[in-house]
């Protein structure tokens, strides 16, 4: 309701007025019927009264029949002409002496009757009998009832305001300044007063608000002090998050600088083992004298040895960095192997060793989710490692499925020798890093030590795990297991991405193409090995320095393939290969296949060059054989019978 | 005793005009009668007064006269307001039968001369008693020659004693109306003698109870003169049935019960004629030398 939001004493003058209204109406009715009814009571006796006086004064001339003395009588008689309707006096006989009708008041049927007979000795001597009129009555009634109400509502006005007076004494204004004290507590003045008040519950209420009061002032000491400690604490955190943070930024400016200068280390690195590598493998098939061969050849494996310490270094600081990242893409095991074959079979073959790989014989899906490059890496370290250790006898390659479930399978690879064996001492320590078997191993047969921890850290990545299983002077098997999802076959990029066409122990034979190719790399020594490598194969590439020339060069000459450095001066081939896809001028250009050709070789380099809108990827060091790859792949009609 | 009615409420006026219908004209007391007769009077005193102190007499009379006749009576009362009017009254039959002074019934008998005396009061055991010429007990004045020059008091004009009878005896001594300083008609016999005991008339006539009863209250009165005077008749008017006047008169003869005759003040009844009331028909007749 409206008036809920009225002060207190408006609602209680509201109530009260409308109480005294009621009571002022119920009043008048009530006194207008029983006054009017007491008045009708009294008016019946005076009448009656007055009835026995005019029968008393007429009596004697009733009894006479003295018409003009009871005329008389009537006529002086202020009752009679202030209040009489009408007045019949009769005999003995019953017959009218007088019949008499006062003019100066109407009849209006509400008159009073009364009749008396005359009476003496019990003798009838006839009788009285008046019509009195009631407006008397009526005017008299509206006054005493008009009396009446007036005095109710005076004395209601007069209670409703006592009682006004003392609501607002006793209830309002207390409450008003006990609204004031919340409003003060409110506003922070939390003060103890005297308790006062009217009544009882006021008193109580005033004892509660200084309890309140009280209570309120202990628990904002409590929160002041709360808070003081809060906010030292939180100042305190505010400066340990800080200092994380600070330690946090310096971490992974340390990081990233630590990222950029391996990056830039490998960069740096195999872009001169590009030039030796190449250049070495271009040397060897001059004609050299059989002495001059076997230096080209230890040239050239002194290259590949220090190539592959340098990758494991790069490999064992990107593991310490965390930032080693497994791929999960379709493969196939066996091209996986098959792949690796032909990675590690020249060196068997080299040293005289015989490199078995026995057909699988468990069932099961051949196509996983996994990262091929990092498991051939794992087998290519044991692989290597038996190589090493192996004077004769033969390295056996095996895999097999030993649990699966509808979507998963264990896999158990192997890479079994029959070289010098392990001690049990030196198994228990084989996978730590830096650790060899002994150090006259490192003498003899060199190594750092890196390549079974890098191996178990990939495998523990993979959620695998790695072990050996050896006797000394019988040989060793080197195992790890891998849990690899299942994937469809369909999946499986028929793009080879690791080198190899070449069967283990298999004399190199060149292919020859035809075809005009544009060559751009910026680094003159790479430019030469690359070219040399390219003559080998019947290609004479043009040559861009940078990218700028190279979409230039696009332009001016319709090319089947373009090789693609990536970091050089003016403009990289990322930014050149951009241009080249986006030219508008000619659609053939745009469809252009783009191999890059760099010694970006890290984590997501890759994908970077693919996002660039390049069709294919050789990391230097290359050899002629990713070459080979890549045009077969890329220009398989351009290739000569 | 008075009754309320409201003009407005049809159910009781129709109540009340069945009862009235249903008993017609009873009224509280009476009951239905064979014979209704109506006893006459005039007002010598209040009628109210004069009413009931008859009634007792007339209840008994009811009674009585049924016997007699063997049927029920029932006795009415009117009261004349005048002489005159009790004259007439009897004379042409609103009453049947009246007690009238002697000069009222001289008078009646001279208008009608039908009526006859039922009987006649018993005042001490004789249908005579006494009038007095009085002065105040201190007046000078001893016989009734000494009146001459006083103001006299009479009573009413038509009063036997107040007027004929003391103006006869006035004329038998040799005074007139003209010997007379002044003379007035005081109407009753109680006020002239207070107004000759407060010496504001020096002589009156009033008639031997009130004077007795005066001097037994103390007014100072003293009698200078007495005549006899007959005492009242009862009269029935010439159209009553003769049983019924016969065994009224009989009634009347028959009443000895104290009590009842005591409300009269009379002893009883004494039969009467009209021989009674010469001395009073012969002072109405020489009242008028009284005045010459």
């Amino acid at each position: 309701m409206f008036f809920k939001y009225w002060p207190l004493h408006r609602q209680l003058l509201l109530a009260m007025a409308i109480t005294a209204l009621v009571a002022i109406a119920l009043g008048g009715v009530l006194s207008s019927h029983y006054g009017r009814q007491m008045l009708m009571e009294q008016f019946q006796l005076r009448y009656e009264g007055n009835t026995g006086i005019l029968a008393a004064s007429t009596l004697e001339a009733v009894l006479t029949e003295d018409i003009p003395l009871i005329e008389t009588v009537i006529l002086q008689s202020k009752t009679v002409t202030n209040n009489v309707v009408s007045l019949t006096i009769t005999n003995a006989d019953r017959e009218p002496l007088v019949n008499w009708q006062n003019s100066a008041l109407i009849d209006d049927g509400s008159a009073l009757f009364t009749h008396q007979d005359y009476l003496i000795a019990g003798e009838y001597f006839g009788s009285i009998e008046i019509s009195w009129s009631l407006a008397e009555l009526q005017t008299i009634a509206n006054q005493l009832i008009a009396l009446a109400q007036l005095f109710v509502a005076i004395l209601l006005v007069i209670l409703t305001a006592i009682i006004l007076f003392l609501v607002r004494r006793l209830a309002i204004s207390p409450l008003l300044l006990i609204q004031q004290r919340l409003e003060a507590i409110t506003q922070g003045e939390l003060v103890t007063r005297p308790e006062t008040g009217s009544s009882i519950e006021l008193i109580e209420l005033s004892r509660s608000i200084n309890t309140l009061t009280s209570e309120l002032r202990h628990q904002k000491q409590i929160i002041a002090t709360d808070i003081e400690q809060q906010i030292a604490i939180e100042q305190q955190l505010r400066a340990a998050k800080i200092a994380a943070e600070n330690s946090q930024v310096a971490a992974e400016n340390a990081a990233r600088v630590k990222g950029e200068f391996l990056a830039n280390m490998s960069h740096e690195i195999r872009t001169p083992m590009n030039g030796i590598l190449g250049m070495t493998a271009l040397l060897l098939d001059d004609q050299l004298s059989p002495n001059q061969f076997e230096r080209g050849q230890t040239i050239k494996r002194s290259a590949e040895s220090l190539l592959s310490i340098i990758n494991d270094i790069l490999d064992f600081s990107k593991m310490e960095e965390g930032k080693l990242e497994i791929e999960e893409i379709p493969i196939n095991i066996n091209m996986v192997l098959s792949d690796f074959s032909q990675l590690i079979g020249f060196q068997a073959k080299e040293k005289g060793l015989e490199l078995e790989f026995p057909p699988s014989t468990q069932p099961g899906p051949l196509a996983f989710y996994g990262d091929p490059g990092r498991i051939s890496q794992i087998l290519t370290n044991l692989a290597g490692n038996a190589i090493k250790f192996t004077k004769q006898g033969k390295i056996a390659v095996s895999y097999k499925v030993i649990n699966s479930t509808d979507d998963r399978s264990l896999i158990h690879f192997s890479v079994s020798d029959s070289g010098i064996g392990l001690t049990d001492d030196q198994q228990n320590n084989l996978f730590n890093r830096f650790a060899q078997a002994d150090t006259s191993t490192t003498r003899e047969f060199g190594g750092t030590g890196l390549g079974l921890a890098i191996s178990r850290q990939l495998v523990e990545l993979m959620g695998g795990e790695i072990g050996v299983e050896s006797e000394l002077g019988v040989g060793s098997t080197f195992w790890f297991t891998l849990d690899l999802a299942h994937a469809e076959t369909s999946l499986i990029p028929k793009i080879a991405t690791t080198p190899g066409q070449l069967n283990a122990g298999k004399t190199l034979q060149l292919p020859q193409f035809q075809a005009k190719i544009l060559l751009v790399e910026d680094n003159h020594t790479n430019q030469l090995v690359a070219f040399g490598l390219m003559n080998k194969i019947g290609l004479m590439p043009d040559l861009a320095i940078n990218g700028q020339e190279a979409i230039e060069a696009v332009a001016r000459n319709q090319y089947d393939l373009v090789f693609m450095d990536c970091q050089m001066p003016v403009m990289d081939g990322y930014a050149a290969t951009r241009a080249i896809r986006r030219n508008p001028a000619n659609e053939e250009t745009q469809q252009i296949p783009i191999i890059a050709m760099t010694a970006n070789t890290m984590q997501g380099d890759q994908e970077r060059c693919m996002n660039a809108g390049m069709n294919g990827f050789i990391g230097k060091p290359f050899d002629i054989t990713q070459i080979c790859e890549a045009l077969d792949q890329w220009l398989p009609d351009k290739k000569t019978p | 005793m008075a009754t309320i009615r409201l003009a407005n409420n049809s159910s009781i006026r129709l109540l009340a005009l069945t009862l009235a219908v249903v008993f017609g004209t009873l009224t509280p007391g009476q009951t239905k009668a064979d014979i209704e007769l109506t006893f006459g009077l005039y007002t010598s005193d209040k009628a109210s007064v004069m009413i009931k102190k008859f009634r007792k007499i007339l209840n008994t009379i009811e009674v009585a006269l049924s016997n007699r006749l063997g049927e029920p009576v029932n006795i009415k009362t009117r009261v004349a307001k005048s002489y005159e009017q009790g004259v007439i009254n009897l004379t042409s039959g609103k009453v049947d039968f009246s007690r009238f002074g002697a000069v009222s019934y001289v008078l009646a008998k001279q208008q009608q001369d039908g009526i006859t005396i039922l009987a006649v009061e018993n005042s001490k055991g004789t249908k005579v008693f006494h009038g007095h010429i009085v002065v105040h007990r201190e007046s000078r004045i001893e016989k009734l020659t000494e009146l001459r020059g006083v103001k006299f008091g009479f009573g009413n004009k038509r009063s036997t004693i107040g007027r004929y009878l003391s103006q006869k005896v006035l004329l038998d001594a040799g005074i007139i109306a003209s010997d007379l300083s002044e003379y007035d008609y005081l109407d009753r016999h109680d006020k002239v003698g207070a107004a000759v005991a407060a010496k504001q008339y020096e002589a009156g006539a009033i008639k031997s109870g009130t004077f007795q009863k005066m001097l037994k209250k103390g007014a100072a009165l003293r009698a200078i003169a007495t005549f006899d005077v007959v005492t009242k008749p009862w009269i029935a008017n010439h159209l009553m049935e003769q049983r019924v006047l016969l065994a009224l008169q009989q009634t009347l003869y028959s009443i000895t019960d104290p009590e009842v005759l005591n409300s009269i003040k009379k002893q009883g009844f004494l039969p009467g004629n009209d021989a009674d009331y010469h001395p009073i028909r012969q002072a109405i007749e020489q009242n008028p030398i009284f005045f010459m």
